[in-house]
């Protein structure tokens, strides 16, 4: 069943979550970051699912690195953030041909290496949504979902179980439920 | 999702908007992420400012091209059944598949054969990976590992990212870091490395190299000599037997295509062997097209010897007997080649007659096991196909103590019938590489320094002629602290996989008092990987440039060419790219010796003198990125040129001794034969050298500069003083050493021997998933007779318990590590493994491959589906997780737990039998003794 | 012995008799497995290829099955002996042949294409399966072609056999006869191939071939097999089994063009006294794939049968020597 979406600000703070969950899939954290997470609206965001970010300090960014890397980047028994490697058990599969026409039609600020990277995935998400709340809906967003976004759910899920600290377990589970979120809103399973 | 918890969601989304500088609406600040080029960006902007773009979006781009790229599922089709479900093929295989593919060129390197290759690009992507016909060497074939270069390049686990250990070194707990800041560490060591003067106290050690100019220009402007590679783990005695008989080769390439005869002692061509592909296919033209027969001798039934037209199984280390008991029967039957022994060997029929007098075939039987009558017959039937006669040998004659002389007497017998140099006959080319014509860019001078680790003064053959160097030692050596490593770099290597004694090459390799800093890279985390401080993801060979080439069996040299047939995947590079950076972070002079530009820059300027093909008008670098390679052929192939007559300019001002040798300023040139001047053979003599005095007095240290100057193979070593103190005898003459720790085998012990699987390649190949689905495991091959006095059937469990060499006790006893157990022989470790019996392989033998028992190098090689620590199932999600292969269709996982008694044959990632083997190197040369090991068998159970 | 005349003689005179009587009707349920492989000894050839030189006695081959008692020989023994009562089982699951007539025919254009295979030079590299596998991007545990290895002897005196083995593009194509959703069909020169717009993965294909050459995909649940690499030959380039063959052990082209590989290679072997032979020829599918050397011989009795597919079994090193055959 879908859920109507149609409100403007709605489509904005869709597009600013996927822009969190790009930011946190593609990087490490830094302390400038930690910082951020420590204002009080932001506190109180996050707490509200249940993520509660470390004290803001190199001993925090340094934990996390660690904890990003064994989650994301390697080298051995982690969770490849890229869509082929979900799919087709490989880098690089078809579907980065197909990436790489949506990225053509939407112009990215990151470059990962990688193009077909959960991360970039949710930051083009960020952009069409926010398009969509100003121009209405093409197409655009549901088309990029569906082939696109809708596969890290598991993968978030998978990655959140490998976390070893609390931050990473939390916020990799909450990014898991929007993508299940989100996957009835665009009504696709 | 409820309604409150959606809500939630939003209000952390309307905070995070735009925070990150990711979104479109704050596209004008400064990103977070990679820079764009300047170029893209400011079009970004400039439509931004136009309100064309808004968000980064072309949605007019998307309304026009919408639906095509995109368009999931297919049409539906009448039929009289159900129709094809959601996953239905459709389009297969795609009709369109090579329609505008492009085709590049490379050069494999899954093994050292490096056979020429085309990558199909389309899309960015490598769609498939086939052999280029215009390879002369390999002649458009690729073997199942070359067919695996996908799995290679489009690995899920490969390493995409630089890292740094975090935790104790072995742990394996890393954090990414940049490129820069990994350059910027390394340079910091090895400059200070370099600043105290401890130039040698950084080692580079190779496992498999193709980039040996890259390799050498960073080692030369850094100002080390400590460059450690794996040439004693492989061909070392086969190498020193060539070169004592020829000096300017230590490589035999066989003329088989010619061949009317193949006598094979120990190669595994048709599987392995350096000349693999190329070499085997020729094999089969000589036997199928030119009527050749094939005689193997080889202790286990390879895939060779099976297809070979006779199969003989000789004690192990016994090859040499047999080819001397062959070489007796020749001279006693008259059957040898007179004039060429007479005219081009350093012996008389008579000296050779009475050296090998005692070796009849009679005595070769009581030692080889092999029927005296056959190898009279074989030895005559071989004399009568000469001079299209050849033999044949590799890792199975001369991984053993007595290796070198076991080739020593193989290669003899091509002397003795007079096929040595000729058509179908045993034969060789001075060109190991690329064809001189083309050179690199100015080389900086040569590193002057000194290391026990690259030349240790024991083995006095393995540096004389060439840098072999003995890279079993090298563990050891550290340990004894007879040398140390402030810096070592290690690069497409898995010692810890493919060296001997894996628990000491374990122990060194996590001591960072002995080690004090392992920078490791590789494109995949391994073994050795696994004991770095940083880890550098390194390009495939998709993906990186050389220009390459090989011993040809075409007997002429090419030049070959690998390039990036797609961009490098991740953030992985190749050594070309970042060692000029890391020289320039070094500095102190190092940056000079990357003066020459840019790769590419570097790469037109070597290929320079490929010629113009009058076809396409294309020459240089363009011709070779056209076509692959390049082959001259005005170049004859290299037959007999020790006939060859000297030109009077060469002549001019030369000089004649009484022994006929021509030499120029005191360097000799060639020989006087009757009224003829001719080249001869690059020896002191000037001939084939069965007699080698030179072996002889270089292993007892004394000075040979004379020798060195007729042979004009004037880079030969002299060097008396530097292997004081460690005189060898090393005999003269070809002869048979008995192995003492074969004589008296115990009823419990057999003698291990090793090999390589057709789609493997050492350490290197059982993560790709199409080669290790063929084969992962490696039970040990007994022979059903020796099995049945043990009381073991097929898939029994044995445990193996491998003892040190009682030879090598006696001369080399800093070798000897461990505890002596009742049998009188010392231990180096134990091991249980299944047994499978096989008809193939002789009753005192027992056979385990290598390749196999990886414990890191993904998850294929592991043939673990899933990550044991989290316990959280991989692949088990059948709805989500698509996948059909990586891991979900991993047949061969053993769920067995370690209980042997729950194994399942054909299951499993198998056992490292390097973890069996002592160091073992031959005292001639320096060569491992893979195959000499005795293990003692006890049934598990 | 007949050597290679079953390649060169004109189909319709071949013998055939009418294995195509129709069936019950569609089927499109899985069957059990049928005994119809228990018909009968497989053709095999006798002579041995290539003596080498000098060689007096001790051939590696002098220990191999005498194959002369075993011996069917090709063409006209065969079809005595084959025919009648072979394939009841298979027989039952055809369709009537109004519903396979049109797909049995291929494409009159002048092309027929065939296999040739010379056992003797291959030595098992497994370069044709990867280079299958690579192409066609098969999953792991599945196959489209396999090389089958045997070991033959005692100690000491013990060889090796090796046999690639995929679809032998019957003319007489029974699986064609049994697809009931009438995907299979010939394509361009013969080639057995399936449209992936209407199987339905009923694997009847799979009960009937005789050479166990079909599998059905995991994911997919389509039948799949080898296509002769068409999309390959619509690019002039060989099936990627044939050109990476490091043996030149595996030959294929038009039988109707005496200039291709494959004719060449007939020819060829005709020319040196060498008898080729066919597998399972018995079966009377007519298939398109010819062998020199003795693997056949040996290695006939580990190839799949009606009603299997190629299996990791086939890698299985307990498997390799004699007495050890599923």
């Amino acid at each position: 069943m879908a859920i109507r979406v149609d409100d403007a600000s709605d489509l904005k703070a869709r597009a600013g979550l996927y822009e969190l969950y790009s930011r946190l899939l593609l990087e490490e954290l830094d302390l400038e970051t930690l910082q951020l997470f420590q204002q009080e609206r932001w506190k109180d965001a996050l707490r509200e699912i249940e993520v509660h970010p470390p004290e803001p300090n190199p001993v925090s960014v340094e934990i996390l690195a660690i904890d990003y890397c064994s989650i994301f980047i390697g080298p051995k028994d982690y969770c490849p953030p890229y869509q082929s490697v979900w799919q087709s058990g490989q880098l690089q599969g078809q579907v980065v041909d197909s990436m790489r026409d949506f990225l053509d039609v939407v112009q990215t600020v990151s470059r990962p290496p990688i193009e077909d990277h959960a991360g970039l995935q949710f930051e083009v998400m960020a952009q069409v949504l926010q398009h969509e709340s100003e121009f209405g809906s093409q197409g655009l967003a549901d088309s990029f979902f569906r082939n696109h976004v809708s596969w890290t759910e598991a993968m978030l899920g998978r990655a959140s179980a490998m976390a070893e600290t609390g931050f990473y377990q939390t916020v990799l589970l909450s990014a898991a439920r929007f993508i299940g979120c989100e996957k009835q809103v665009f009504g696709s399973s | 999702m409820s309604d409150s918890s959606r809500r939630k969601f939003l209000k952390l989304g309307a905070l995070s908007l735009g925070a990150f500088g990711l979104s479109g609406c704050s596209r004008n600040t400064k990103p977070n992420g990679a820079e764009k080029n300047g170029s893209e960006k400011a079009a970004v902007q400039e439509s931004s400012q136009d309100g064309e773009l808004p968000f980064g979006v072309d949605i007019e781009k998307w309304k026009k091209g919408r639906g095509k790229p995109y368009e999931i599922g297919g049409q539906k089709m009448p039929g009289v059944c159900e129709l094809p479900g959601p996953e239905a093929k459709r389009n297969w295989p795609p009709r369109d598949k090579y329609k505008d593919a492009k085709k590049v060129p490379g050069m494999c390197q899954l093994c050292s054969t490096i056979c020429g290759i085309i990558g199909y690009v389309k899309d960015g992507r490598v769609i498939k990976v086939e052999g280029n016909p215009n390879d002369p060497n390999s002649r458009g074939k690729l073997c199942a590992r070359g067919q695996a270069s996908l799995n290679h390049l489009y690995h899920p686990e490969r390493l995409l990212y630089p890292m740094k250990r975090v935790g104790q070194r072995g742990e394996g707990k890393w954090k990414r870091i940049s490129w820069d800041e990994a350059l910027t560490e390394i340079a910091g060591k090895l400059k200070a490395i370099r600043d105290r003067g401890e130039h040698e106290e950084f080692a580079f050690h190779q496992g498999r190299q193709r980039s040996k100019d890259a390799i050498k220009r960073f080692l030369d402007a850094f100002g080390t000599k400590t460059q450690l590679s794996h040439r004693s783990l492989c061909s070392g005695n086969r190498r020193a037997a060539n070169l004592a008989y020829l000096w300017e080769s230590d490589w035999d390439l066989n003329d088989c295509e010619n061949s009317k005869y193949i006598l094979n002692f120990g190669s595994n061509a048709f599987e392995a062997h350096q000349g693999h592909i190329p070499f085997a296919n020729r094999i089969q033209n000589g036997r199928f097209q030119n009527g050749a027969k094939m005689v193997t001798f080889d202790v286990r039934l390879s895939n060779t010897a099976g297809n070979s037209d006779e199969w003989f199984s000789p004690f192990p280390g016994t090859d040499g007997a047999v080819a001397l008991g062959m070489c007796h029967w020749i001279l006693d039957q008259e059957k040898y080649d007179r004039e060429f022994m007479e005219t081009w060997t350093n012996v008389s029929i008579e000296e050779l007659k009475e050296h090998l007098n005692p070796h009849t075939p009679e005595w070769a039987e009581k030692v080889s096991g092999i029927a005296a009558g056959d190898i009279k017959r074989i030895a005559l039937e071989f004399a009568a196909a000469a001079p299209a006669a050849t033999t044949m040998c590799n890792r199975g004659s001369s991984a053993h103590l007595n290796g070198f002389y076991n080739d020593r007497a193989i290669h003899l017998l091509n002397a003795l019938v007079g096929s040595v140099g000729k058509k179908g006959g045993w034969c060789w080319s001075p060109w190991g590489g690329l064809d001189p014509v083309v050179k690199t860019p100015k080389m900086p001078s040569s590193a002057k320094t000194w290391s026990v680790l690259e030349d240790p003064p024991e083995y006095p053959l393995a540096n004389v002629w060439r840098r072999m160097r003995v890279g079993e030692i090298i563990y050891l050596y550290l340990l004894q602290g007879r040398a140390k490593l402030q810096a070592y770099m290690t690069y497409n290597l898995d010692s810890p996989l493919t060296w001997p004694e894996e628990s000491l090459t374990k122990d060194v390799l996590t001591n960072e008092e002995l080690i004090n800093f392992h920078v490791c890279i590789n494109c995949f985390y391994n073994e050795t990987a696994h004991y770095a401080d940083i880890v550098l993801p390194w390009t495939t060979f998709l993906e990186r440039w050389d220009l390459d080439a090989r011993a040809s069996y075409n007997l002429r040299p090419y030049v070959g060419i690998r390039t990036p047939m797609v961009e490098p995947l991740g953030e992985s590079r190749d050594i070309r790219d970042f060692f000029p950076e890391l020289a320039r972070k070094i500095g102190g002079g190092m940056e000079e010796a990357y003066d020459y530009g840019s790769t590419e820059d570097y790469m037109k300027y070597w290929a320079q003198n490929v010629p113009e093909n009058p076809e396409t008008g294309k020459s240089g670098l363009n011709r070779l990125l056209d076509e692959g390679a390049w082959e001259n052929q005005d170049n004859q192939p290299f037959y007999e040129p020790y006939n060859v007559e000297l030109s009077a300019e060469e002549l001019e001002g030369a000089e004649i001794d009484d022994q006929g040798i021509i030499t120029r300023e005191g360097i000799g040139i060639g020989i006087r034969l009757g009224d003829r001047s001719v080249r001869g053979f690059k020896t002191p003599s000037r001939k084939f050298e069965i007699r080698s005095l030179f072996v002889n007095q270089v292993s007892q240290n004394e000075d040979c500069s004379e020798m060195i100057r007729k042979s004009g193979v004037t880079k030969t070593k002299n060097r008396p003083e530097q292997h004081k103190g460690h005189e060898v005898d090393v005999d003269e003459m070809p002869i048979w050493l008995q192995m003492e720790e074969h004589e008296n085998l115990a009823d419990n012990e057999l003698i291990m021997t090793s090999f390589k699987w057709n789609v493997h390649n050492h350490g290197r190949t059982m993560n790709l998933k199409w080669l290790a689905e063929i084969v992962h495991s490696n039970p040990a091959w007994m022979n059903p007779a020796t099995a049945e006095k043990f009381g073991l059937a097929d898939g029994d469990w044995i445990e193996l318990t491998s003892y040190h060499s009682k030879m090598l006790e006696k001369t080399s006893p800093n070798l000897t590590h461990g505890v002596r157990d009742d049998s009188g022989r010392v231990v180096v470790s134990k091991m249980r493994v299944p047994i499978v019996t096989m008809p193939g392989i002789h009753p005192s033998a027992i056979a385990m491959s290598n390749s196999c028992g990886h414990w890191q190098y993904t998850r294929v090689a592991k043939a673990e589906k899933s990550s044991s620590e989290n316990g959280h199932l991989v692949g088990s999600d059948g709805e989500t997780y698509r996948d059909a292969d990586w891991e979900r269709n991993m047949w061969w996982e053993d769920l067995s737990n370690g209980d042997p008694a729950k194994w399942k044959q054909n299951t499993g990632n198998g056992w490292n039998q390097n973890r069996l083997m002592p160091i073992a190197p031959d005292p001639v040369t320096g060569q491992q003794a893979f195959h000499s090991t005795v293990v003692k068998i006890e049934k598990v159970g | 012995m007949c050597g290679v005349i079953a390649i060169m003689s004109d189909d319709k005179n071949c013998c055939s008799s009418d294995a195509s009587s129709p069936g019950s009707g569609a089927s499109c349920s899985r069957r059990p497995d049928s005994d119809a492989s228990l018909s009968g000894k497989q053709v095999v050839q006798t002579s041995c290829s290539g003596e080498p030189v000098n060689g007096d006695g001790n051939s590696r081959r002098d220990f191999l099955k005498n194959s002369s008692a075993a011996l069917v020989v090709l063409g006209a023994a065969s079809a005595v002996e084959g025919g009648q009562d072979q394939g009841t089982d298979e027989n039952s699951l055809y369709q009537p042949e109004e519903r396979w007539k049109d797909r049995m025919k291929a494409p009159e254009d002048g092309k027929k294409y065939g296999w040739f295979i010379d056992t003797r030079r291959c030595f098992g590299c497994h370069g044709c399966e990867v280079s299958c596998k690579a192409e066609n991007d098969v999953p792991l545990g599945n196959y489209i072609r396999q090389t089958f290895y045997k070991d033959v002897g005692d100690y000491p005196k013990v060889s090796r056999m090796f046999m690639p083995m995929a679809c032998q593009h019957c003319e007489d194509a029974p699986c064609i006869k049994a697809c009931p959703c009438g995907a299979l069909h010939k394509g361009s020169g013969g080639t057995v191939a399936i449209d992936y717009n209407t199987c339905c993965g009923h694997a009847t294909c799979v009960e009937v071939c005789p050479y166990g050459a079909i599998y059905i995909d995991p994911v997919a649940n389509q039948a799949v097999k080898c296509h002769n690499c068409y999309h390959r030959l619509d690019e002039e380039m060989e099936p990627a089994c044939a050109n990476t063959c490091p043996a030149d052990a595996i030959y294929f082209g038009d039988l109707n063009d005496e200039d291709s590989k494959v004719s060449k290679a007939l020819r060829e072997a005709s020319e040196n006294g060498l008898e080729t032979t066919q597998l399972r020829a018995e079966k009377e599918t007519r298939p398109r794939m010819w062998f020199v050397g003795q693997a056949p011989v040996e290695i006939e009795e580990r190839v799949p049968k009606e009603g299997q597919s190629y299996s990791p079994e086939a890698y299985n090193i307990f498997n390799w020597k004699e007495g050890q055959d599923v």
